[in-house]
């Protein structure tokens, strides 16, 4: 165990964003909403606004600094492993950085990068939760009857725990790869990854429980 | 030390809600994984509760974890808010939480239980927390829970079945009335906690979010909202609950859960609602059936 003398010390401090300023209840406060999300998939949720490390959303910070630890090494998508994201998630998270895909208990991809969920840990049928959470980051988040949609914004119908019937949502990003990413994902279960959506200060969960279909594409 | 770690004891030298944060967040990941995989049992590590199992250490610890400044808490034990347990669980987390509390199941955000799901129907934004002694409805039939979470994984749970068919074998009906087993999202069979079977249907896609906690095996599992929750039956045995030919003497009420009491020792008895609150809610608003019991 580091001290934190020490680890000022051992990593550069550039780019270093403040954590939160009262832990205990920001912590407690963001896990609710993350909580509520995966407990109603497809439901979006605001956080408080704060400040993130670039180019990590509001969102995607405040969930790994309200849920990782030493315990849990994250994977980062090259093109989210700013210097300012690296350390600051090493400095208040106590994290480490996995190297590989398989080892990591959490992952931020953006939605745009073309990661396989199936290079995550999936858990096995004996311990399926010890698979990956994966956070992306999306473009736009909108629960059902999201107005001002543009034209490459995916329409899902989803199903499963979680929801009455249907629930219907907008997310700016998700095309047809994403799709059958998470058909597969669903296919899985009980292993499989689930997914939380960050954007801006909002979030959406989607488990692996959640069946997905595009809107006009239904069977 | 990170500074997640250095901030987490506040000046009074305890702990929010008693638990240190870094047990709060190894149970909260526990149950983010329980609620994505409904049914099944998370195990989990950390910080013991202060108080003896039997206690409802597992409901505490889960409680302890999702609980914040803005909730208002209730407990229940066996339908009673007044009980030692739930008085003692109450002003815990009263004192190292200071959440408000409250014995009005329509105000509380968040209820913790023992052996009861409120009469009052559950809304949605709600968290149901139960306590629970013995997690896994397979351990009385397999006591290794490496062949119990492989029955799980292929979902063989063809000796359920038989152990309900052996009551009717013997009693001509299912005889299991408490921890009636239940099939969650059409997967895993789970234990509801020693609930009577009367308040199963109640579990089945409810608006509220249902955590379990069970101190003793560290385990934690979960029914998300609008799950499907199925009690274990037969085609020429269908499930079915409790029913009462009395009714509760204090508010008369013919569809709640009735405990019997007995008044004297000539073997005089009534009947009254288990749930308190439900029974005090419908003496305000209903006439009394007769005189209230002396
Ligand atoms: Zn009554």
């Amino acid at each position: 165990m580091t001290t934190t003398a020490q680890t000022m010390t051992a990593v550069a401090l550039d780019g270093l964003c403040d954590g939160f300023a009262d832990s205990t209840h920001q912590a407690q406060q963001v896990f609710r909403r993350v909580l509520a999300a995966m407990a109603e998939p497809g439901t979006v949720h605001s956080l408080e606004p704060g400040n993130a490390p670039a180019p990590l959303s509001s969102a995607a910070y405040q969930i790994c600094l309200a849920l990782l630890d030493q315990e849990t090494p994250l994977w980062l998508q090259p093109e989210l492993a700013s210097a300012a994201v690296v350390n600051s998630l090493r400095f208040h998270c106590g994290c480490g950085i996995a190297h590989r895909l398989d080892k990591a208990a959490f992952a931020l991809i953006t939605a745009n990068g073309d990661c396989s969920l199936a290079a995550f840990n999936q858990g096995t049928f004996e311990y399926p939760d010890r698979s990956a959470t994966v956070i992306v980051e999306v473009r736009g988040l909108d629960a059902e009857r999201g107005e001002n949609c543009g034209e490459e914004r995916s329409e899902l119908v989803l199903e499963g725990p979680g929801i009455r019937q249907q629930r219907r949502v907008r997310i700016d990003g998700f095309d047809a790869g994403w799709m059958q990413r998470l058909a597969d994902n669903h296919a899985l279960f009980p292993c499989g990854v689930d997914l939380i959506l960050t954007c801006g200060n909002q979030l959406m969960a989607l488990p692996r429980t959640t069946r997905a279909t595009l809107i006009g594409q239904e069977h | 030390m990170s500074t997640q770690l250095a901030n987490s004891i506040d000046a009074g030298g305890y702990n929010f809600a008693y638990l240190d944060e870094q047990t709060k967040r190894m149970i909260r990941r526990g149950l983010l994984k329980a609620v994505a995989i409904p049914g099944y049992q998370v195990p989990f590590g950390g910080r013991e509760m202060p108080l003896p199992y039997g206690w409802g250490t597992g409901g505490m610890q889960v409680t302890a974890t999702v609980i914040g400044q803005d909730d208002t808490l209730k407990v229940i034990d066996q339908g009673a808010d007044d009980t030692t347990n739930a008085v003692s669980i109450r002003r815990f987390f009263a004192r190292t939480a200071g959440v408000k509390t409250t014995e009005l199941t329509t105000e509380a955000s968040v209820i913790q239980t023992r052996h009861r799901i409120p009469e009052t129907p559950l809304q949605a934004g709600q968290i149901l927390v139960y306590q629970v002694p013995i997690p896994d409805p397979l351990r009385f039939i397999e006591p290794r829970e490496v062949e119990t979470r492989t029955m799980h994984a292929l979902q063989e749970y063809g000796v359920m079945h038989v152990k309900l068919y052996e009551d009717i074998a013997r009693h001509g009906h299912i005889a299991t009335t408490y921890a009636y087993p239940v099939k969650v999202n059409d997967h895993y069979v789970m234990d509801p906690s020693p609930i009577p079977k009367f308040d199963n249907p109640k579990m089945d896609d409810s608006p509220a979010l249902q955590l379990f906690g069970a101190g003793r095996e560290k385990r934690i599992y979960a029914v998300p909202p609008f799950t499907r929750v199925r009690s274990l039956d037969f085609e020429d045995h269908p499930f079915e609950i409790q029913r009462w030919d009395e009714s509760c003497e204090f508010c008369g009420a013919t569809e709640s859960f009735l405990d019997e009491v007995i008044t004297n020792d000539q073997g005089g008895r009534i009947y009254v609602c288990s749930d308190t609150d439900y029974c005090r809610q419908r003496q305000h608003t209903t006439p009394k059936k007769q005189e209230a019991y002396p």
